[in-house]
């Protein structure tokens, strides 16, 4: 029963305790002070405004604007 | 910026994207084979429901092995092997990085499809397990978390050698996915086939694994495939990344406490039945972030929607992963599931989450990235949109009427005056509803398979724009007509 109390609260204070060392390595590496920024990181550079991912008949037609 | 960096961003996302080709085109021309074979035994558990003396004289063709075997294949040959192929690309495009192991993935999807097809085989044959699910033997399991393990290792291996600084939130969803699901699985397989667990606790066990597949496998799959097309088809970055967050993580805590309300008017113990029910009223908090992020972003560019089939598609699901998400809150309260158990009901709100919201989202994102692989647009717009209109339509009046015949099914059902026989009687309807239902949705795959076909055989090489549902120039013209007519005078 010992044994079963260890296994069971010990997981428990380890997933309490990395959540919170993760919180705090997170917050001291600055990871929040640009968090929306991130949301832009699925666009290369040419592609912001422009949309020109139409691989691959964009190479041959050009940016289309509009892509499938 | 410069030319040679702007060419150098497009060469590097095209290089990525051929380091993925043959495992994810393997798994994805897999995945339709496995659709259609899914639909076909779909079809034939569907019309035995209301005639079933139909392919009686076939002991492999009955219901209790036909049921099973349509199950397994839609989830784990369809489904699964869809999901993995939007998972290895969705992941190396993200970490901006070539897929490592690509040889052991093609051997690993060789190995899922030989493993599927000797466990479909022996479920038609032997008969399965009988437990909802977990239907395969403990072989074809093993098979698959050897694959699993592969894709773990190029996952990990894509995750430390990543070209981005952070991850974005599709990969968190995709992380959470690759770590979930073999757990489940193996959890799943061992400690009921091997007898670990018995009784009351088998059943538990049972539904933690069967709720938790679409929770913590295709949900988190499907969402981070509409949180990366949605903002990438319009070209605009989702609305609120910190709702994003929240969605996650209260995804990651809430989810798989929800499976055990399938528990509800049986002998389990009323607390983890309570469980159940709080875990499954939690689940409004990362549907409803989920939900507003998804609109929010899309508000002002509905117009997309006309053109684009990846966008389309995505929508469709999107949109349905909030119904089936709030229905399923719902469904796990008491005052309603005493009337919704055991009834046709669930079916229908089984097939709202893995083909309105997963199945969906899986054929949009297919239609992106299939002709990035191939070098090939998709030859008919047409038939994009028979597969749409067909799979969406066919998903709508499987829902519906069978939602609405499952409540009054329950409702006969709880009523000791009415005969069980009359009550069946009362369902036929609907069941006829449910075949029609489903060969429509079968029609809208067949153009699917037809579409890809064309798109594995590269036909598409010489087309000079995207296939889109209405060309740019209508698209041009139908919005300065529309601008005419708003400035014309009254």
């Amino acid at each position: 029963m010992t044994a079963y109390y260890l296994v069971v609260y010990g997981s428990i204070t380890l997933a309490g305790a990395s959540a919170v060392a993760g919180l705090v390595w997170a917050w001291s590496t600055g990871h929040f002070s640009r968090f929306e920024h991130q949301a832009t990181s699925i666009f290369d550079p040419e592609e912001m405004g422009r949309r020109d991912d139409g691989f691959p008949s964009s190479k041959r037609a050009g940016a289309k604007g509009v892509i499938g | 910026m410069s030319t040679s960096l702007l060419g150098e961003h497009h060469s590097l996302r095209a290089r990525v994207d051929m380091s993925t080709r043959d495992p994810v085109l393997i798994f994805f021309a897999s995945a339709v084979f496995w659709l259609i074979a899914g639909s076909i035994l779909a079809l034939v558990a569907s019309v035995k429901m209301h005639t079933p003396g139909f392919l009686v004289g076939a002991e492999w063709l009955t219901f209790g092995r036909v049921r099973p075997a349509h199950l397994l294949t839609v989830i784990y040959g369809w489904g699964s092997m869809a999901g993995i192929g939007v998972l290895l690309w969705l992941q190396a495009r993200l970490a901006k990085s070539r897929l490592p192991f690509p040889g052991l993935l093609v051997a690993g999807a060789l190995v899922w499809n030989l493993a599927l097809t000797g466990g479909t085989a022996q479920v038609l044959i032997k008969g399965g397990t009988s437990v909802e699910w977990l239907e395969f033997p403990l072989w074809v399991a093993l098979c698959f978390a050897a694959v699993f393990l592969v894709i773990m290792m190029s996952s990990m291996r894509l995750l430390s050698q990543r070209r981005t600084k952070h991850l974005y939130v599709s990969q968190w969803y995709l992380l959470g996915a690759v770590l979930w699901f073999p757990f489940l699985y193996l959890m799943g397989n061992f400690l009921i086939h091997q007898g670990w667990v018995r009784g009351v606790a088998s059943a538990t066990t049972n539904w933690w694994f069967a709720h938790n597949v679409l929770g913590l496998w295709f949900t988190p799959i499907g969402l981070a495939s509409a949180y990366y097309f949605i903002p990438k088809v319009i070209g605009r970055p989702v609305y609120s990344y910190y709702l994003s967050i929240i969605g996650f993580w209260t995804l990651a805590i809430f989810y798989n406490w929800a499976g055990s309300h399938h528990l509800i008017g049986g002998p389990a113990p009323a607390w983890i039945v309570t469980v159940g029910v709080v875990g499954s009223m939690m689940m409004l908090i990362p549907v409803i972030t989920v939900a507003m992020n998804h609109h929010m972003t899309l508000w002002g560019n509905f117009d997309a929607l006309r053109t684009s089939p990846t966008l389309r598609f995505t929508v469709f699901g999107a949109v349905s992963y909030t119904l089936v998400s709030v229905q399923g809150s719902l469904t796990s309260l008491r005052v309603v599931n005493e009337t919704t158990h055991f009834t046709h009901y669930t079916v229908a709100h089984a097939h709202l989450g893995v083909y309105a919201f997963f199945s969906m989202v899986m054929f949009g994102a297919m239609y992106y990235i299939i002709p990035r692989l191939t070098g090939a647009e998709w030859v008919s717009a047409g038939l994009i949109k028979a597969h749409f209109w067909f799979s969406g339509i066919g998903i709508l009046l499987y829902w519906v009427p069978l939602s609405v015949g499952g409540v009054f099914q329950g409702l006969a059902m709880n009523n000791p005056e009415i005969p069980f026989l009359e009550v069946v009687a009362q369902t036929m309807p609907y069941l006829f509803g449910r075949s029609a239902a489903g060969i429509l949705m079968t029609l809208g795959h067949l153009a699917f398979a037809v579409l890809c076909i064309n798109q594995f055989l590269v036909r598409g090489r010489n087309l000079v724009g995207p296939t889109l549902f209405t060309s740019e120039r209508s698209l041009l013209d139908d919005l300065a007509n529309e601008r005419e007519e708003a400035e014309a005078p009254a």
